[in-house]
Order: structure tokens, then C-alpha cells, then sequence
């Protein structure tokens, strides 16, 4: 069982990468030990939630949360519930953020190729900040510490330019 | 002569009644005063009434007289106006008959005057009739020899004016082939003049058309650059997959790291 909330926080972001998802299913995970661990129902507290989880709608949000398992619903008591889920908001927001601009909105598999290069080469607990930003055209644009970075397909259009004309010129000759 | 008479008399009358009564009221006046220390108060009052009632009975006595003298004075006025006007009316009828008289007179003394005079003046237009066309065939011989002097005058003007034409057309023809000849070596100076400062005109607007050329081009150039921007942008970011783009952030991300900047 997990005691500490960076312990929790490991296994939240195996599944979570950006700050928008991470910040709404932590809230998802606060409702359901909220309502499990305070009612009058008997039995493991793991089965309960589950079960909670699977009568609300089905998203992605609610799957990722059902994958976090058994040691993160464990690790949260009666007593301790309130006291953790405010810790561990506390915790995320101290996290290392990467902003990207991207041109198009990202589906979950493609959050996870990013998010995990990024944890790999970066910061192993670094979170994404997605925008969308149809100027980009392809690449992306990031700010890191502060600072914008710009490594889209329009600045290396930019870069080029002149190119088109040398060679239309070439063509003329 | 009696109206001014009549208006003087009562006048007159007026101003004795008037007298007559300053006098008698001056009198009692110096009576009053020159008891007032012997007499006492209630004396003095009656006396001072009683002389105010005789000045008064005095006073109106005074003015009915000089309404009285007033209307006689008037009536008389009237009947010395209404004689007047009959003798005005008499003197008026007989100066009337005096006067058609004397304009009878006067008017067969004019005709008379008239006639001697009108017979005088024909006699006098009859004379200057004779003396006007004497003079009047004067003037015309003296305007036939005039006139016959003229056409002379005229002939020989004319001929002095054929003659002065005649030099004149000359003096005309060679300024005008002076005119000519200088007009030709102008028109030739104006000729190189003008083809020299069109030469310099082309080369300026040679220039300038490179110039226009160049900057156009570099305009068109722009705009295909833009339009070749746009369609690629437009292409990629429509027609590129998800997971093409999600590579090309991650190789973006990738050369940032390689670039030490992540």
C-alpha cells in the first residue's frame, strides 16, 4: 500500500500527461472516495470504487482513472481522504510544465508518444500544457522556463523563403 | 379804418374798467391798513370783508361793462364787415366791366399789330428766299469743284498707294524668304535639341521602368511566396494525420533538445 502522495502521483502519470486531464481526474478520483468511503456500504474499498466509477459516463477521463488501480484507491482513508487529495493538487501544481502549441488537437495516443519522450529526455514528472494553434501548420512551438521557443513548420517556411522565387527565376532562365 | 377803431375803443374800455377797479382796491387797502392799529380784530375782519365785497361787486360791475362794450364792439364789427364786403362786391362787378373793356381794346390792337407784322415778315422771308438759293447755288458749284479736286486727290493717292504696295509686297516677300531661311536653320536647331532631350528622357524613364520592373517583381515574388505559404500551410494542415503531426512536434522537440534548450 502507498502511504505518500508522490507514490500516488508515480502512478497518476503513468496514464496522465497533460495538466487539463490530470486536474479533472483528480477531481473524478475526489467525487468517487468521497461517495465510497463516506456511505453506508460494506466492502473493499478498490471494488466500490470501481463500481462507482463504471456507473458514471463513460469517457477516457473515468478509464484512466479505473486503470490508476487498486493502490491508489487503497491509500485513501475516511480520515486521511480530505488532507491527501488536497496535497496531491498542491504537489501537481508544483510540477514542471511544458506548454506546446500544436496545430491540431492531440488524441490520447499521441499525448502519450509526447508526454513520454518528454518524461524521458526532460523531466521524468513533467506535465504538458496543450494549445492549439492552427498558425503552427506542423512542428510545434513551446514554452519552457519562461521562454518561447518556436519550432513550427511557418518559421522554417519563413526561413525558406526566397527559395520559391530562385527556383521559379532558374526555371524562367 | 372803423374795425381798428372799434377793437382800439374797447381795448380802451377795458383797461379803464380795469384801472378803475385797481384804484378803488388800492384804496381800501390803504383805509384797512391805516386803521389796523386803531381798530380791533373783529372791526378789522368786518372792514376787510366789506372791502372785498365792494372790490368784488366793483370788479363784476367792471366786467359786465366790458361785455357790454365787447358786444357792441362786435355788432359794429359785423355791420362795418358786411358794408365792406358790399362795397368789395361793387368795386369787384365794376372792375370786371373795366377790364372785358380794356381786353377788347388791347386784343383788336394786337390783331391789328399782328397783321402789319405778318405782312412785314413775308416780305423778309420773301428777300432771304432769293438771298438763300443764291447762296445755295454758291455752295453747290463750291462742292462740285471740291468734289472734282478730291477724285483727283483720290486718283493720285491711289496711284501713290499702288506704288507704296507694290514696295511694300516686295519688302514682304524677301522678309518672308529671310523668315523662311531662318525658320529652317531654327527648325533644325529645335530638331537636335528636342531629339537630344528625348534621348535623355528614355534614359530616365528606361531607368525608371528597370526600377518599376525590379520592384514589381520583388512584389510578385512576395505575393507567390505568400500564396505558396498559404496553400503548403493550408495543405499540411488539413490533409497531414494526427500522428504525422504529433512526429513532427516530437521531432521539433527532439531538435530543441538537441540544441540543449529542453
Amino acid at each position: 500500500m502507498i502511504h505518500d502522495v508522490q507514490g500516488v502521483l508515480d502512478l497518476i502519470q503513468k496514464n496522465t500527461y497533460t495538466v487539463g486531464d490530470m486536474s479533472r481526474r483528480v477531481g473524478i478520483l475526489r467525487e468517487c472516495l468521497e461517495t465510497v468511503l463516506f456511505s453506508d456500504e460494506t466492502g473493499p474499498v478498490t471494488d466500490r470504487c470501481v463500481a462507482h466509477l463504471q456507473s458514471l459516463q463513460a469517457s477516457s477521463d473515468v478509464d484512466a482513472v479505473i486503470a490508476w488501480g487498486a493502490e491508489v484507491y487503497e491509500s485513501f482513508s475516511q480520515s486521511t481522504v480530505s488532507e491527501k487529495i488536497i496535497a496531491l493538487q498542491k504537489t501537481i501544481e508544483s510540477l514542471p510544465v511544458l506548454t506546446l502549441y500544436v496545430p491540431v488537437p492531440f488524441a490520447d495516443a499521441e499525448l502519450a508518444v509526447v508526454g513520454e519522450w518528454c518524461r524521458e529526455h526532460c523531466d521524468p514528472h513533467i506535465v504538458l500544457d496543450m494549445h492549439i494553434e492552427p498558425e503552427v501548420v506542423g512542428g510545434c512551438g513551446f514554452v519552457w522556463h519562461d521562454v518561447y521557443h518556436e519550432f513550427s513548420l511557418k518559421s522554417r517556411m519563413h526561413e525558406q523563403r526566397g527559395v520559391v522565387t530562385e527556383l521559379l527565376s532558374a526555371y524562367e532562365k | 379804418m372803423n374795425i381798428e377803431f372799434l377793437g382800439l375803443e374797447i381795448l380802451i374800455g377795458v383797461f379803464v374798467g380795469v384801472l378803475i377797479a385797481a384804484i378803488v382796491v388800492l384804496i381800501m387797502h390803504i383805509r384797512t391798513t391805516s386803521q389796523m392799529s386803531k381798530l380791533t380784530l373783529p372791526a378789522y375782519e368786518y372792514a376787510m370783508k366789506k372791502a372785498e365785497y365792494d372790490a368784488e361787486s366793483i370788479v363784476s360791475a367792471a366786467k359786465k361793462r366790458a361785455r357790454e362794450i365787447i358786444a357792441d364792439a362786435e355788432k359794429e364789427g359785423h355791420k362795418a364787415i358786411s358794408g365792406y364786403t358790399n362795397q368789395a362786391a361793387e368795386i369787384h362787378k365794376k372792375y370786371r366791366e373795366v377790364i372785358a373793356i380794356q381786353t377788347d381794346s388791347i386784343g383788336q390792337a394786337l390783331h391789328k399789330a399782328s397783321d402789319v407784322q405778318v405782312q412785314a415778315l413775308e416780305k423778309v422771308i420773301a428777300s432771304a428766299d432769293g438771298i438763300i438759293k443764291g447762296e445755295q447755288k454758291k455752295i453747290l458749284d463750291s462742292v462740285a469743284g471740291t468734289s472734282k479736286h478730291m477724285a483727283q486727290m483720290a486718283e493720285e493717292a491711289q496711284k501713290k498707294a499702288q506704288g507704296t504696295m507694290e514696295g511694300l509686297q516686295q519688302s514682304i516677300d524677301e522678309a518672308g524668304k529671310k523668315i523662311q531661311v531662318q525658320l529652317e536653320r531654327a527648325e533644325k536647331k529645335g530638331e537636335e535639341k528636342l531629339e537630344k532631350h528625348l534621348d535623355s528622357l528614355q534614359s530616365v524613364a528606361d531607368a525608371h521602368i528597370d526600377k518599376y520592373e525590379a520592384s514589381r517583381k520583388k512584389l510578385v515574388d512576395a505575393h507567390i511566396e505568400q500564396l505558396v505559404e498559404a496553400v503548403a500551410m493550408k495543405v499540411l494542415h488539413t490533409k497531414l494525420p494526427v500522428t504525422e503531426h504529433t512526429s513532427l512536434a516530437r521531432e521539433a522537440l527532439e531538435e530543441a533538445k538537441s540544441k540543449h534548450i529542453l
